[in-house]
């Protein structure tokens, strides 16, 4: 699927990442450094642009969630690049004292595939961070389907009797918080159309539409799959078919007693509260009638 | 040229700076334009705190009779409702932040602050009037930002407000400003201070990479949007709204029952709408809980065996 591993580069090691790092990413992240990057290339407006910044998060055991992210000043010449190590440390100072959970993961930078001044930079960021990771996004047109975006470790590997570093690539998840989806859906929403007002409802239902027509594209293919293999027409993958029974005996995903009464009580709950707003709403109406029906009284006997 | 905005012209700005347009009208400012990772920073620092109120700047630049937001900080303090000029203590810390920000090809300066209102809708109390004159005397072009992270997760929509005060000496027009439910404690310091002034219409832009980068972000994280439930996020929310509600139901019977004991029956009820406010009030509940049901009950017919 991802196009990035066919290429040939001799700073990645192509071996199957063994680290069992879980690694999971906040949309936040990748916006922060699509606009530090837009803003690069309207500044410099000549030449390549890179960008290169810190990533900010929380490790627990071998999960890593990646938070946020600041931007980090560097100087690049032919043969060297450094990165700004006091402004990084004084930046991540400032950091400390708003979100105090986040602690310094690794690093971002921007470009088709690790050079050796990520190398170099990985270097220096080791430091800091003795397993600090590497995050690559590709800013140019995205074509596929997938994000423009690899992570990667870092691991030293003796070639010729010689020590060097390479970049193992590292899978990682998309995860985010209900307030970061509600700000992306409404960015997402609103920029589209214009207009957040009045659209609530249809918003709604379109998003989770989109959402079911998700899962429904992705059943499809399992269920092709499944129908070819029976068919003969490729070769069972016993991993694979084991994954689709297991989500299969999931299903249905709760079906005991005391989770229907659960969601009756719940829905009892709404349909109350419903009933509420509705009588609210009717006692607002006969008060406004009797007020007009006052109203017309005291003008006749005025009269 | 979708990504045109991102550019900075410092000269333009310094002229801008010095001519001062907003010195003639204190309608200068009308539209105020946030990018998409303005907003998102902001709404997140506005739930990191959970009840306690935030507050952050935010750096940007004027074009027109517009201002426009390219990024937002947040800054170390917090319960902002109750001290006055909170935004003092953030001092050292934001000329540090900005003299950073300059070095990574920031270069906007701070033209605003924002803050959160947990819980209690999007205006500005007393102190934040004060706080606000202070900085359009001595700070301007300058701009308040409320966000209410509570009703931003309730309603599935980021409840946002822009406003600027009027001058001292100046008296608005009597313009009724939007309806937007109150909490019974927070009416009294809304009533005073809402006409002292006015809130500018929001619009939001975002960079060429953003629109492709969250196009394809849709396709990993469509999961989160079945999985969440709204109803279960706002519980306490949703609980607090509706004794609100019966508080305020209680004061109107209390009223009523007032009025008629005082014999002036029947009434002169022209002028009193708050039954309306409180029917209002009570059908926005209603539609956010039954939004939040309707997803419950999607999930259960494609998930449950019926």
């Amino acid at each position: 699927m991802m196009e990035v591993s066919s290429i040939e580069n001799k700073y990645i090691l192509a071996i199957e990442n063994s680290s069992g790092l879980n690694l999971t990413l906040h949309p936040f992240v990748l916006i922060n450094i699509s606009d530090h990057f837009t803003r690069e290339k309207f500044q410099k407006s000549s030449g390549n642009v890179k960008v290169i910044g810190a990533l900010l998060g929380t490790q627990k055991g071998r999960a890593i969630e990646i938070f946020s992210s600041f931007e980090i000043p560097f100087t690049q010449t032919e043969e060297n690049i450094v990165v700004d190590e006091p402004f990084f440390l004084a930046k991540q100072m400032q950091y400390k004292q708003v979100f105090p959970d986040y602690d310094f993961l690794g690093w971002y930078s921007t470009g088709f595939y690790p050079t050796k001044y990520d190398i170099m930079c990985q270097q220096q960021f080791l430091k800091h961070n003795e397993s600090s990771i590497f995050l690559q996004l590709n800013p140019s047109k995205i074509v596929s389907k997938d994000l423009p975006v690899t992570i990667y470790e870092s691991v030293i590997d003796v070639v010729d009797g010689q020590s060097q570093m390479f970049f193992v690539q590292n899978k990682y998840q998309i995860v985010s918080g209900d307030e970061e989806r509600v700000a992306i859906d409404h960015i997402n929403v609103v920029t589209q159309t214009g207009d957040a007002k009045h659209t609530l409802l249809l918003s709604q239902l379109t998003n989770q539409r989109n959402a079911i027509k998700m899962l429904t594209d992705r059943i499809k293919i399992l269920y092709k799959y499944i129908e070819d293999v029976e068919a003969g027409k490729i070769p069972p993958n016993h991993e694979i078919l084991r994954q689709i029974a297991g989500i299969c005996n999931r299903l249905p995903t709760i079906n005991s007693k005391e989770f229907k009464n659960e969601f009756m009580i719940d829905c009892n709950d709404i349909l109350l509260i419903s009933y509420l707003s509705a009588l609210t709403k009717g006692a607002n109406k006969v008060n406004n009638l009797i007020e007009n029906f006052n109203r017309i009284k005291a003008d006749k006997a005025k009269r | 040229m979708q990504d045109a905005i991102y550019r900075y012209n410092e000269e333009e700005q310094k002229q801008i700076n010095n001519k001062k347009p907003w010195k003639e009208d204190v309608y200068y400012f009308k539209e105020i334009r946030i990018s998409a990772i303005a907003l998102i920073k902001m709404v997140m620092h506005a739930r990191s705190g959970g009840s306690l109120e935030i507050m952050g700047l935010m750096q940007g630049k004027i074009v027109g009779n517009e201002m426009i937001v390219m990024d937002a900080f947040a800054l170390p303090v917090e319960g902002t409702e109750t001290r006055v000029n909170a935004q003092a203590e953030g001092y050292e810390y934001m000329v540090e932040y900005n003299e950073k920000s300059k070095q990574v090809g920031r270069m906007e300066n701070v033209i605003g602050w924002y803050h959160s209102h947990p819980g209690y809708g999007c205006w500005l109390s007393g102190i934040d009037v004060s706080t606000q004159m202070l900085n359009q005397k001595y700070q301007e072009p300058f701009v308040a930002v409320v966000i209410d992270p509570n009703r931003t997760m309730s309603a599935g929509k980021v409840e946002i407000g822009a406003f600027r005060t009027f001058p001292e000496d100046y008296t608005p027009d009597d313009k009724p400003s939007e309806y937007q439910t109150i909490p019974l404690n927070k009416i009294e310091d809304f009533g005073i201070h809402c006409k002292r002034y006015y809130s500018l219409n929001i619009s939001y832009f975002k960079s060429e990479l953003d629109t492709n980068l969250l196009a394809s972000l849709w396709n990993k994280y469509w999961i989160n949007t079945l999985s969440s439930s709204s109803l279960l996020t706002n519980r306490e929310y949703n609980t607090r709204q509706i004794s609100d509600l019966a508080e305020k139901i209680e004061q109107e019977d209390f009223f009523y029952n007032r009025d008629k004991q005082m014999g002036d029956f029947p009434y002169e009820l022209s002028e009193n709408d708050s039954l309306q406010k409180i029917a209002q009030d009570s059908s926005k509940i209603a539609i956010e809980v039954t939004h939040g049901l309707l997803t419950q009950v999607l999930k259960d017919i494609i998930f449950n065996k019926h």
